[in-house]
């Protein structure tokens, strides 16, 4: 499969997206505007988007607590998600969620679960409510190697793969579940190996090129779709940043790794492979300035919106 | 000539009436579609509606109950199983912190309409990891509906409504009465939640029993009858919503109140019913609230020893009587 | 912070019992300002305060009996800490102090405001006290028919209908109180004789007329007084008192007129009523009686008395039996002055006549002295004269 320029730009901009985004979430947040954590995705963007980019307007997602990413790539609105990651009334859920529950069912957002690992089973039940109505949507669910521990990882992919659901499972490997990495919470190398477990596929992909996992994604999706599912698919990546945005991540991390990976950038090796394969330095910096100036029009939105009344409160519990 | 019907029975009639009525209503858990459920209250659903929507599940509590939360996000009517009430401990994180809260978390996108049936107060034996009553477990979390049916009858007409409606919904069948006959209406009916049932109008003392407990309260009744003491038996029904405006309604007539449980007395049913009524009755109290519950121990086998953890209809007696001048 | 104290009005006082308060609890209060009116046996009097501050605390509430000494109320001054005044608050009602422990910044700043008072409690259910303050029935004291005393809806519901029979209920404090428990005491313990005689009133009645018409004003109490008065002085034995195993004899004749007020019956005294004119004892009558229908009378006014007089004429009676005033021997009773026919010589006439009558203690007189004194009594009744 080749994708057009159009669309490879397209995957950029998400990514961008991304990237600016979470900056600038960080930086609220350091000026004490987000109420919650913020968990955000700076160097993992190649994960997200290219998954995302090869799903259909109706299939779904099942992010995490690390979700804004998956909002973006969906095709959420940038100004809701903020103003919900600020615990806003326009946000995408009157800011009773916040950062780590961000969902926007209309975009296919189902839910963000912030207890590692719950979107597991969740997942496989969206799969077996594709499966029950009979249309050909997939659901995608992310989740850390940390999640991947879990009782729910086990429990879940298991009742997926014994009823084949149109899930792919997407393990972003990012080295540490918050200060514990993956060499000191399970012997395997390879996240993937634990799809036999289940008799599924289990495939490893290079999560820093974006082009690598669309192709990876594509595949699993287009598998799933035709009722081949579930997968799993490992995105090896890493997070910039600490574990959440005030975590400077450096009690657990060398300076030097940090350094390694950030000299693979996903986005700025996008940006390279994007003008050797001819697109034009203006069409990128337009772009780039686009992607600016709705990012900084999201955080503008959201700081100016009002926080919900109190008469909220008790809505909704039923 | 009004047909009577187990509890069982009427439970599975419910079921398999829901699944005719929506395609969208399935079914899952350990044991239910090949054998039908341990205690068969989903026997013939399997050959009625095949494989596809009467799913046999694999040990894993916390997967199909997600898995079900999953389903109901996104279009189907789940109908999960769990065996033994004490499994619900199993899935909790998903209970507590998926099902109930997606829809507030959401700000009101997403919709759970879930239901899990699980059978409580086993007792004969089983022991203490599964005969429990975990029912006070859950009122202290919201955005959760609690269903507490005593009859055959109260039993199909909730379960109807748990399947209906679009709340995630906890529904404890009390194994002491799956095969106690009540009268079953033949003609559709669906049971409303937060409307308690005065099963026996009595005029001094309430008594506010909760599932297994009911027919005791019934029998206790009688006995008190017999004696002068006119005790009024209230049947919650629902104890998510609670209706307790008929409970408070009915203890300003009398100004006593009894409740009874067969969970632990600690933090239980009964206390949070006397902890409203006396917020709500104060000044009709002609007695403190007295609290028949099981002793706060975990179930033992031991026959002599277990019978001790499952309020009698004596203890019940007693108890009002402790409290009628 | 200063106890505001049932104060001792005289020496016979052992407890009084509280009228009403005339502050309410967190009104200032100055200095020797009356705070609370208190009722001993004999008088009432105006508690006033010991010192300027707030009424912190009512302890005994209207209608309560406190031995003298004892706390009626707490006052609160500027620096007076949380603790203290918590600590003398429990303290007065008997209740067990709370642990000593140092308050923090932050807890005084959210301490709860004080409890509202809490008198004696009244153990009663919820719907007990509901009812009974529906219908206006005062639970203090009730032992009701509940575990431990408790006070039931039941029994409160036969206390309303208890009092629906009566129509008023006057409870038996203070003065009335005390004379009911003195007349009981009085008719047990010393054996009442009674003599009467009529007593020829012209004399008297045209005494009155001469000096009114001098303008001096005499009442028919004062006449009686100062017969009674010198009569006491030639019969002694009438002027005493048993305690004990001996009969003392008074030195003065201080005599007690009976006086009806609105809470009962008292009897203010008349010192040396065998030295005063009739001129000063109409006065000293008058101003006694006046003093006992407001209110005020003393103790002072009210002790030391050895004799009594008690008049019920102006309210048409007759003749009555009165009852001794403990511990004194014997006590006059004077009825109305009426005209009846009296036979002189061979002729009837018609005469003012009242009749008297001698109540005694039969372990100090005897009928013949008691006799004695009565007929030189309405001898001098006879030729009184205002020197």
């Amino acid at each position: 499969m080749v994708l057009s320029k159009d669309e490879m730009l397209q995957m950029y901009r998400k990514m961008l997206e991304v990237r600016r985004f979470e900056e600038n979430i960080v930086d609220l947040y350091h000026k004490g505007k987000v109420p919650s954590s913020a968990h955000v995705y700076i160097g993992q963007e190649a994960v997200a988007v290219g998954v995302c980019s090869s799903l259909r307007r109706d299939d779904y997602v099942l992010t995490t607590h690390r979700g804004h990413a998956h909002n973006i790539a969906k095709g959420v609105s940038m100004r809701k998600l903020a103003a919900e990651i600020l615990g806003k009334a326009t946000g995408l859920c009157k800011g009773k969620g916040g950062s780590m529950r961000a969902t926007s069912f209309s975009d296919g957002v189902i839910y963000s679960c912030s207890i590692v690992g719950a979107n597991i089973p969740i997942a496989a039940g969206v799969g077996l409510s594709i499966k029950h109505r009979g249309t050909d949507q997939v659901v995608a669910c992310f989740f850390g190697e940390g999640a991947s521990n879990i009782g729910d990882f086990h429990e879940g992919i298991n009742l997926a793969a014994l009823w084949g659901l149109p899930v792919v499972y997407v393990c972003e490997n990012n080295l540490y579940a918050l200060s514990v990495s993956q060499s000191r919470s399970t012997l395997l190398k390879d996240i993937a190996t634990r799809a036999s477990a289940y008799g599924i596929p289990g495939v490893v992909v290079d999560g820093n090129d974006v082009l690598a996992v669309h192709e990876a994604a594509k595949k699993a999706i287009d598998d799933a779709r035709s009722g081949r599912g579930p997968i799993l698919i490992e995105c090896k990546t890493y997070r910039w940043l600490g574990h959440h945005a005030g975590d400077p991540g450096f009690d657990y991390r060398t300076r030097e790794e940090v350094e390694a990976w950030k000299k693979r950038d996903p986005v700025k090796s996008f940006r390279e492979i994007l003008l050797s394969r001819g697109a034009s330095e203006e069409k990128i910096r337009a772009i780039e300035a686009e992607v600016g100036e709705a990012v900084r029009d999201a955080m503008n939105f959201a700081l100016e919106s009002p926080y919900a009344g109190p008469e909220e409160l008790l809505k909704d519990i039923f | 000539m009004v047909r009577e019907l187990s509890m069982v029975e009427a439970l599975r009639e419910a079921l398999a009436e829901e699944m005719r009525r929506d395609p969208a209503v399935i079914v899952m858990g350990e044991d239910v579609a090949v054998l039908g459920g341990v205690y068969k209250v989903t026997d013939g659903l399997l050959k009625e509606f095949g494989p596809e929507r009467v799913r046999d599940t694999p040990i894993s509590e916390e997967g199909f109950v997600g898995a079900a939360i999953g389903a109901a996000a996104t279009g189907l009517r789940p109908v999960v199983e769990i065996m033994y009430a004490d499994f619900l401990a199993n899935c909790m994180s998903q209970i507590v912190n998926y099902a109930a809260k997606m829809h507030y978390s959401s700000g009101g996108q997403v919709r759970v309409p879930l239901v899990i049936r699980t059978m409580v107060g086993h007792g004969r034996g089983h022991g203490g990891d599964h005969s429990q009553v975990p029912i006070a477990w859950f009122m202290n979390v919201p955005g959760l509906r609690l269903v507490v049916p005593a009859t055959p009858r109260d039993a199909k007409g909730l379960l109807k409504t748990a399947i209906r409606g679009d709340s995630p919904v906890l529904f404890f069948e009390p194994h002491l009465l799956y095969r106690t006959k009540g009268p079953v209406p033949e003609e559709d009916y669906a049971l409303p939640f937060g409307k308690a049932d005065i099963k026996r109008r009595g005029s001094d003392v309430t008594v506010v029993a909760v599932s297994g407990m009911v027919p005791r309260a019934l029998e206790a009744h009688e006995r008190l009858r017999a004696e002068g003491i006119g005790v009024e038996v209230v049947d919650p029904m629902t104890l998510n919503p609670l209706d307790i405006e008929t409970i408070v309604e009915s203890v300003k007539r009398t100004n006593r109140l009894v409740t009874v449980e067969y969970s632990p007395k600690t933090g239980g049913i009964g206390a949070e019913i006397a902890a409203l009524v006396v917020e709500k009755a104060f000044d009709y109290l002609d007695a403190p609230v007295i609290r028949v519950a099981a002793p706060d121990v975990p179930v033992p086998v031991s026959p002599p020893l277990e019978k001790m953890t499952v309020p009698s209809v004596e203890a019940i007696v007693e108890a009002v009587k402790s409290i009628v001048s | 912070m200063h106890r505001i104290l049932m104060p001792r009005m005289d020496i016979d006082m052992e407890k009084g019992s509280v009228v009403e308060w005339m502050k309410q609890e967190d009104e200032a209060v100055a200095e020797g300002e009356p705070v609370v009116k208190i009722m001993s046996e004999k008088v009432t009097y105006e508690v006033p305060s010991p010192a300027s501050g707030t009424l912190h605390r009512i302890i005994a509430l209207a209608g309560k009996e406190v031995p003298i000494g004892q706390v009626l109320g707490i006052l609160r001054e500027q620096g007076d800490t949380q603790q203290e005044l918590e600590a003398s608050v429990n303290e007065a009602l008997l209740r067990p102090a709370e642990p000593e422990r140092k308050e923090t910044e932050k807890e005084r700043r959210l301490a709860p405001p004080p409890l509202r008072r809490e008198p004696a409690r009244i153990v009663a259910s919820p719907v007990a006290k509901r009812l009974a303050e529906e219908h206006g029935i005062d639970l203090t004291g009730v032992v009701g028919t509940g575990p431990d005393g408790r006070i039931t809806r039941e029994d409160v519901l036969r206390l309303v209908e208890e009092a629906s029979q009566f129509s008023e209920t006057i409870p038996l404090t203070g003065v009335k109180r005390t004379v009911a428990e003195r007349m009981a005491e009085s008719f047990r313990v010393a054996p009442h004789a009674i003599i009467t005689m009529d007593v020829d009133m012209s004399h008297a009645v045209d005494l009155r007329k001469r000096l009114q018409e001098r303008g001096v004003s005499v009442s028919y109490n004062a006449l009686f007084l100062k017969a009674a008065a010198s009569a006491l002085r030639e019969f002694p034995l009438l002027n005493s008192t048993l305690k004990g195993e001996e009969i003392k004899v008074w030195k003065a004749i201080n005599i007690c007129l009976a006086v009806d007020i609105p809470s009962g019956l008292v009897a203010p005294v008349i010192k040396d009523a065998d030295q005063r004119s009739l001129v000063e004892l109409t006065r000293a009558v008058e101003e006694l009686a006046a003093k006992a229908k407001e209110d005020r009378l003393t103790a002072e006014d009210t002790k030391g008395g050895t004799f009594t007089i008690t008049n019920l004429g102006m309210l048409g009676v007759d003749q009555f039996q009165p009852i001794i005033n403990p511990p004194q021997a014997a006590i006059l009773a004077v009825g109305r002055i009426s005209q009846r026919p009296v036979v002189e010589g061979e002729a009837i006439v018609v005469k003012p006549v009242a009749t008297l009558s001698l109540a005694f203690d039969h372990r100090i007189v005897d009928g013949a002295p008691a006799a004695r004194f009565l007929s030189r009594l309405r001898e001098i009744l006879h030729a009184l004269e205002e020197e």
